[in-house]
């Protein structure tokens, strides 16, 4: 798709020969007063998972005046320009609504250069009788390191001012300047890049006919991809959704691995279910401590401020994270992947391995449905703790499933049912979450006592949490004593099964 | 967040005040409304957009329409302005008999607030039904003083204005303009009004040659003074109400 808006013709266009030659045609064209040319170096800024670019946003930093000058353009409008010290790392770095707006993009992950831009602009302004822009063009020639881009020309709209935008695009047209491609796409096409490469979320077709095994190991690829992506970022703790994307890929792995296994040789799978198991155990510490890291100032709002605890996760934290990177550089994590690959690119089968990817996908979500739904239909003040956290699990299976293979059902279908079971697994996520966080808390204030290095003042706020989370974990479990909507997760799930693609 | 520099006092430096606090707000990342509603449209002078609102004050008294079209982007970026009119004069008495009264500027802008972070609005050194519009509007009334008694007698009168008719925004921020520390009446009412006022701002923005040159210039100071003291001033004081209000 190009830089256009539909009622202001194209916003961005490219020309071929030199800079002063094409900032002559467009001044000329559009009339606009051309500035002084000057050096530009541009980065573009998004999340790992393109969350900006997903929403139809760009974030452009640049030297400015402060120090550096963010551009966050929607569409092609500018949504906010911002002047700050240094380019943020994360929202939360920027103060504000832009702070608080970039955060509804972005939540907790990480800003990173995803390309660089560097040459000369010139910026031209169309000004009208009193000498106030109504149009502002750029014409630039810019370069990806060695490689140069075509001289862009790039027009921005004034509010109140969109005849004249317009009027400029057609000038612009008539000069037989060629409407132009994004730039950030141009410029990772350079590097051998494009935006959006990296999805979380595994989603693939499936032939009627496809052979099980076959189907599963193109999943289980797709899941072993995730991992290997989320690699570096884990290691350079770049945000804590690298490892949380890595390990998600690594229990759904397990998950598919231990919902499908009659799908392939069973001394195969009981060999890659142990070595997968042992990475899901090598990343839980160092998640553990982010998951507390990410809700501490939520417990901070509640209770003031917990320097002390804060202090103690950091430090924690810092050794959990030297811990796994520790494991990232092993042999043995290195001969896992290399061994789980190497299967991945066999066709060996096990006794449903021939059988068609439909009926046993279908067979076994069947099945895990029937047993949360049941699960689920028996839930009343009384039951256990255990078994609440075993329905839990039971309903990540489930989910994971029908997402994995959703493509083999009619889309709302597979959606309603993927949601209503998502609501169930949520539900007692946040209860089970509730009972550690509390034991976790108290554990903390007892390490810091131990320490000898805690005032009162800590202490008393930590027993706070605690009180806290118990509280809000028993309101919670009085909630789901009142029942859960099985029937609802009866009727999606029939309707998904009945239902193909 | 909406936001009146007001003052009933003319002269006082209002429309300096509201057009380099807009500058810096859009400059830290806020996108900002300038409401010039002066009619005599000082505000929208130094940002060489014409003087012009279509329909004039009737529009903003008449109930069911907007202002969505009249406004104009300006040249730094993030910051728009609507501007004044010269009929805007007669919006005192065009308010006393519109149908919505006092929330009749709150209907005019509402259409567009979302399009904003901040509505900065540069209000007529008077005080009338305009006035009660603005402080129905507005969650901070931003106040210049004059180290003299004068102007501080003003501010009494606003508070007394906009207690009577329960009209008071949350945060009503008094702070001193123009102020020349080589006189020993500045520098009294410099040491001893903050006691009296424990809301006022501590930013004073000293009297200086370049607020006026801003006229000639037509555009915001930091744009041909930057770091000079008036504009450090702003800059400052800037900081100082964002950091009020949260």
């Amino acid at each position: 798709m190009s830089e256009t808006e539909h009622d202001l013709g194209p916003l961005t266009f490219c020309a071929d020969g030199p800079l002063d030659a094409v900032v002559a045609r467009v001044a000329e064209a559009t009339g606009a007063q051309p500035e002084p040319p000057r050096p530009v170096e541009r980065t573009w800024l998004d999340s790992f998972d393109w969350r900006l670019f997903g929403a139809g946003e760009r974030l452009v930093a640049e030297p400015g005046p402060e120090g550096v000058r963010l551009w966050w353009t929607r569409g092609e409008r500018l949504h906010r320009a911002i002047d700050v010290p240094a380019a943020p790392r994360f929202a939360r770095d920027l103060q504000g609504p832009a702070g608080v707006d970039l955060g509804k993009r972005l939540d907790v992950r990480a800003l990173l250069p995803r390309v660089t831009v560097a040459g000369q602009a010139v910026p031209l302004q169309v000004r009208d009788g009193l000498g106030k822009a109504v149009v502002h063009v750029e014409v630039a020639a810019l370069a990806v390191g060695e490689a140069a881009l075509p001289v862009r020309v790039a027009i921005r709209p004034v509010r109140g001012h969109d005849d004249r935008a317009r009027g400029a695009s057609y000038a612009l047209q008539q000069a037989d300047l060629r409407p132009a491609e994004p730039l950030l796409e141009v410029a990772l096409a350079a590097i051998g890049a494009r935006p959006g490469d990296y999805d979380a979320k595994v989603e693939l077709a499936f032939a009627d006919d496809e052979p099980a095994q076959r189907a599963v190991r193109r999943v289980l690829r797709g899941l072993l991809d995730v991992v290997v992506a989320n690699e570096a970022g884990t290691r350079d703790d770049l945000d804590s959704e690298f490892l949380h994307d890595l390990r998600v890929a690594v229990r759904k792995t397990r998950s598919v691995l231990g919902q499908l296994a009659r799908v392939f040789p069973a001394d195969a799978v009981a060999v890659h279910k142990e070595a997968l198991r042992w990475l899901g155990q090598v990343t839980s510490p160092l998640r553990d401590l982010d998951v507390f890291l990410l809700d501490l100032p939520g417990f901070e709002a509640d209770v003031g401020r917990l320097g002390a605890v804060r202090e103690l996760i950091a430090e924690r934290h810092a050794t959990a994270r030297d811990e796994l990177v520790a494991v990232l550089d092993s042999d043995r994590y290195r001969e896992t992947i290399e061994s789980w690959r190497a299967f991945l690119a066999e066709d060996s089968a096990g006794p449903d391995g021939r059988a068609p990817i439909d009926a046993v996908v279908r067979a076994r979500i069947r099945k895990l449905a029937k047993k949360a739904r049941q699960g689920a239909a028996a839930i009343d003040a009384e039951t256990p703790p255990e078994a609440l956290h075993d329905l839990r699990k039971l309903a990540k299976k489930l989910r994971y499933l029908t997402e994995l293979f959703a493509s083999r059902f009619d889309p709302a279908a597979a959606s309603d049912a993927a949601k209503r079971v998502k609501a169930l697994q949520s539900k007692l996520g946040t209860l089970q979450d509730l009972a550690v966080q509390g034991p976790k808390v108290r554990g903390i204030a007892e390490a810091l006592l131990a320490r000898g290095d805690v005032d009162a003042t800590d202490l008393m706020r930590a027993g706070a949490l605690v009180d806290r989370l118990e509280r809000k974990r028993l309101r919670l479990r009085d909630a789901l004593a009142e029942g859960y909507d099985a029937q609802g997760l009866r009727e999606a799930y029939k309707q998904l099964l009945g239902s193909h693609p | 967040m909406i936001v009146a520099v007001y003052n009933l006092k003319g002269g006082v430096g209002k429309t300096a005040t509201a057009v380099n606090l807009a500058f810096h707000a859009a400059r830290t990342g806020h996108r900002t409304l300038l409401w010039d509603l002066d009619p005599q449209g000082a505000a929208t002078w130094h940002f060489r957009v014409e003087a012009h609102l279509p329909g004039g004050a009737k529009r903003l008294a008449r109930a069911g329409t907007d202002v969505d079209s009249a406004i104009r982007g300006t040249d730094t970026d993030n910051l728009d302005l609507l501007p004044a009119d010269f009929r805007l004069r007669r919006l005192d008495a065009l308010l006393d008999s519109a149908e919505a009264g006092r929330e009749a500027l709150v209907h005019a802008l509402a259409p567009v607030a979302r399009d904003y972070d901040l509505v900065l609005v540069d209000c007529p050194p008077s005080i009338g039904r305009t006035t009660e519009a603005v402080l129905t509007l507005v969650d901070a009334l931003v106040v210049p003083v004059i180290p003299a008694p004068l102007s501080v007698r003003t501010l009494d009168q606003l508070t007394a204005f906009a207690t009577e008719r329960n009209l008071r925004p949350r945060w009503v921020l008094p702070f001193f303009t123009l102020v020349d520390r080589r006189k020993a009446l500045h520098q009294e009412m410099l040491a001893t009004l903050p006691a009296r006022y424990p809301d006022m701002l501590s930013t004073a923005v000293p009297y200086a040659s370049d607020v006026e040159r801003m006229s000639v210039e037509r555009r915001p100071l930091a744009t041909f003074a930057r770091n000079s003291a008036a504009d450090q001033a702003y800059r400052a004081l800037w900081d100082e109400i964002r950091g009020r209000l949260g």
